[in-house]
């Protein structure tokens, strides 16, 4: 520690270039704390369990077109068809998808004369669509064959069965989400009745809040654009995908939209997500870069600058390890400086940024985190040149200027 | 003069090879990541027709029966009752109702085409002329195919390219479902960024594959939920297509042209009109309450630049400056070791604005040599840009003329404003000390 004030005094001498490497520091540790905050959180949203089997489900779009006549009939042909193929374990029709981005979702009432208690997706389908997605029935049970009804169009207008997410009892039983078992939902004004509460199943939409508060009614519809889930056993995957058009293709003004696996509609609702991270990494390894440049330039200039001291040094006595010491504290205190500009900075500006850039405040552990990983990325990068600082010999001093 | 200091600098850059190397480097990688975010940004943001953006509103009613949202915003999308009753107005210079539908297309005969499920545009006749777009061949359809439900298309230029081959294919004939239809239109390549007219969501996706009129769609009941943006707050009658009509659903989108103010006032007071009419017929309960949008507006309001573009900007500036202040302390390591040469040329009666003039020139040759090598690496990042972002139209990833030169001149004013301490640093020198160890 002998060498701080002698550090310090040379800071104060020279204050420019530390000084903007101090700066350079600090904007490199704000845009990296912030960066890898987002990636953390990016990564998180998408790591949420859709609630379905991701490995084995399959989504299947097809039409019902009205030339063939009564579509609840076309309906239950394409579901006898589809079970039929050879490694599907089930299929049921439903309204919307997961994270399609498109779906259909309301505000939820305990009295239809009170206020709304909640809000969230819809999905409307049969007593299959448990076992085709592969989801998990926590408590009461599933739906009778006897509690299905079959519509054309607008199914959440129809007084039914349901039955709802985990996620969606709680925040309307906070304390005992059971209690939700058996007593009535309504939406659109008609009661619903809750007989079994599913683990988790994700909606519509990923960005919205209430993506896990799910209800899935008894009512399936049978329209143009008709959609399915089938659940495929573990590795028939491709033998299904490629089955179901020769199968379902029965007709001429039969078409299938497309057929893919629920896992590749989840990536597509996060592409942007995605795509916004692989920036985010690619902008966090170049700054590093950079700034490690950054401080192996200043370093070697300083030494090269102090060639003649570092000798002179050397020559009075100081060990190879004090030369190496001294350099390593000096770049600590620079780095130290500029962590904390970038920390008060963060304070600062935190409300603007939060708002300009719509990101939300980075926690004190990152900071903390990030604030020892800079210095220790400062430390790393200024270790080569001040290893050749110490070579430097005494006799130089004796050689003229 | 300035050539003298021109040879001058670039004896200089010749002398430290590496030093030179390493700030047009950092300089063209802060420039490449700049640009290259800026782009898709100032793409995204682009007034998609800027002679006529502020003439273009977007119609909004509240027809429901309880306060939407906030109370301030509406649903982007009209009943279709209102779209028929808005059509018969002939205040707006043109007008446009419009929906989508998905359909299989294929050739009559040939075989060879394997029929495709595409997206269908299904729109009212003033669509072309509103919207301006380029035709290859033939026209969109009249007025009067459009209210008789006429069995025409207007296909893209793909859609020809695909069917036909790209021929002049106006006149002949497709399947479209289990009908058929006669094209009518040819469009030539036309690409409007963002696509402002449709759902916000599909701003940066392709136009529609063909056209149809908005009455075909109806008359033939064709409906593909997944392509239209629809609030339904009330039950329709029954499951038929005509109470569907009729019922209180909002999924038309309708635009209008209103060429002044005048016009735009008049048709303000036709829409309140209409609403006023409607309550005394039991509709729009909730109160008057309509809006006209302006079509930038509009693109603010459904956030079609993304927040996560705009955030990219930020930290891709922010990376600049790390890269400029990097640049900084080569600079002020470089001039340093000229200390002897600034002395000497001094002591030989150069002025101080000599010596910053000899070092701005070599400071900007730096700043654009590095610009230029930035522009390649934005290219490269655009290139990357178009991977990642697959699912955005390619058009976003490109530099118009403005931006190329605006990533020069960014390059050569960033690094001279990074340049002006180090330079003025160095011609504060003094002769004396300098010359004193010679």
């Amino acid at each position: 520690m002998r060498d701080l004030i002698p550090i310090l005094k040379t800071l104060k001498k020279q204050k420019v270039a530390p000084a903007l490497l101090a700066f350079q520091i600090a904007v490199t540790f704000m845009v990296l704390v912030n960066a890898i905050y987002m990636i953390s959180e990016r990564s998180d949203l998408i790591a949420r369990p859709v609630g379905a089997n991701m490995e084995n489900t399959l989504i299947v779009i097809a039409n019902l077109p009205n030339e063939q006549g009564d579509l609840t009939i076309q309906l239950e042909n394409d579901l006898t068809i589809l079970k039929s193929i050879y490694g599907v374990v089930n299929a049921a029709p439903i309204t919307g998808l997961p994270l399609e981005g498109w779906g259909l979702y309301m505000d939820f009432k305990l009295d239809p004369n009170e206020e709304d208690v909640a809000y969230g997706g819809y999905f409307g389908s049969n007593e299959n669509l448990i076992d085709a997605f592969g989801l998990t029935l926590v408590a009461g049970e599933n739906f009778l064959p006897s509690d299905i009804q079959t519509v054309e169009n607008d199914g959440i207008f129809k007084s039914s069965k349901v039955i709802i997410t985990k996620a969606l009892a709680e925040k309307i039983f906070p304390d005992n989400w059971r209690e939700m078992l058996g007593k009535s939902l309504y939406y659109h004004k008609e009661p619903h009745e809750v007989i079994g509460i599913v683990d988790k199943l994700q909606n519509a939409w990923n960005f919205w809040s209430a993506v896990e508060y799910t209800v899935i009614s008894a009512v399936q519809e049978a329209n143009d654009t008709q959609r399915y889930v089938v659940q495929v056993e573990p590795s028939q995957m491709a033998s299904v995908i490629e089955a179901i058009p020769e199968k379902l293709l029965t007709h001429p003004y039969k078409q299938i939209d497309s057929i893919e696996a629920l896992s590749e509609v989840k990536t597509r609702s996060y592409q942007e997500d995605l795509a916004t991270n692989k920036l985010l990494t690619v902008v966090c390894i170049g700054l590093t870069i950079i700034t490690i440049f950054g401080i192996l330039g200043q370093a070697k200039f300083n030494i090269s600058r102090r060639t003649k001291q570092i000798g002179t040094r050397r020559a009075l006595g100081a060990s190879k390890l004090q030369v190496i010491r001294y350099f390593m504290l000096e770049n600590a205190i620079i780095t130290t400086i500029g962590v904390f500009i970038g920390i008060l900075a963060a304070i600062i500006l935190n409300n603007q940024f939060v708002e300009l850039l719509s990101l939300s405040p980075v926690p004190a552990n990152f900071l903390f985190l990030g604030a020892i990983a800079i210095i220790l990325l400062g430390q790393i990068a200024v270790a080569y040149p001040v290893s050749q600082a110490a070579k430097i010999s005494p006799a130089i001093t004796t050689r003229g200027a | 003069m300035y050539s003298y200091y021109f040879k001058l600098a670039l004896l200089s850059l010749r002398k430290t090879p590496l030093l030179s190397l390493l700030m047009v480097t950092m300089i063209a990688i802060g420039i490449g990541a700049t640009m290259t975010t800026y782009t898709v940004s100032y793409m995204m943001s682009k007034d998609p027709i800027p002679n006529k953006s502020a003439q273009l509103f977007q119609v909004q009613l509240d027809s429901m029966d309880e306060i939407y949202g906030d109370g301030k915003d509406l649903p982007y999308t009209i009943t279709y009752q209102d779209t028929q009753a808005l059509l018969e107005s002939d205040i707006p210079k043109y007008q446009v109702a419009l929906s989508a539908i998905q359909k299989k297309i294929s050739h009559e005969n040939n075989a060879h085409i394997i029929p495709k499920s595409l997206k269908v545009r299904t729109t009212t006749s003033d669509f072309f002329s509103m919207f301006e777009t380029p035709f290859l061949y033939g026209s969109g359809w009249s007025k009067q195919d459009g209210k008789d439900a006429a069995q025409v298309a207007v296909l893209s230029k793909e859609t020809n390219n695909w069917l036909f081959d790209g021929e002049n294919s106006v006149g002949k004939t497709f399947r479209f479902g289990a009908d058929t239809y006669q094209v009518i239109g040819v469009l030539n390549s036309w690409e409007p960024l963002p696509r402002f007219y449709g759902l916000p969501h599909e701003a940066y996706t392709k136009p529609h594959d063909l056209f149809i009129p908005f009455n075909t769609q109806i008359k033939n009941e064709f409906f593909t939920d997944k392509l239209v943006s629809s609030t339904c707050w009330q039950e329709s009658a029954d499951d038929s297509f005509a109470s569907f009509l009729t019922s209180e659903c909002m999924w038309v989108i309708f635009w209008v042209e209103l060429p002044d103010k005048q016009a735009h006032d008049q048709y303000q007071a036709f829409i309140d009109n209409h609403a006023k009419e409607q309550q005394s017929l039991g509709r729009f309960t909730n109160r008057i309450y309509n809006k006209l949008v302006p079509l930038k507006q509009y693109l603010i309001d459904e956030k079609v630049v993304s927040d996560d573009s705009k955030m990219a900007v930020w930290l891709a500036v922010l990376f600049l400056i790390v890269c400029l202040l990097n640049c900084m302390s080569l600079m002020i390591a470089k001039f340093h070791a000229k200390a002897g040469e600034v002395g000497l040329r001094r002591a030989v009666g150069a002025s101080k604005q000599d010596i910053i003039k000899q070092f701005a020139i070599e400071l900007s040759v730096v700043g654009v040599v590095g610009g230029l090598l930035g522009l390649l690496f934005a290219q490269l990042g655009l290139l990357a840009a178009k991977q990642t972002y697959s699912y955005l139209h390619s058009g976003l990833m490109q530099m118009n003329l403005q931006l190329l030169i605006g990533t020069v001149l960014l390059a050569l004013i960033s690094s001279l404003v990074f340049g002006l301490y180090p330079i003025i640093r160095a011609s504060q020198m003094q002769p004396s000390s300098q010359l004193k160890s010679l």
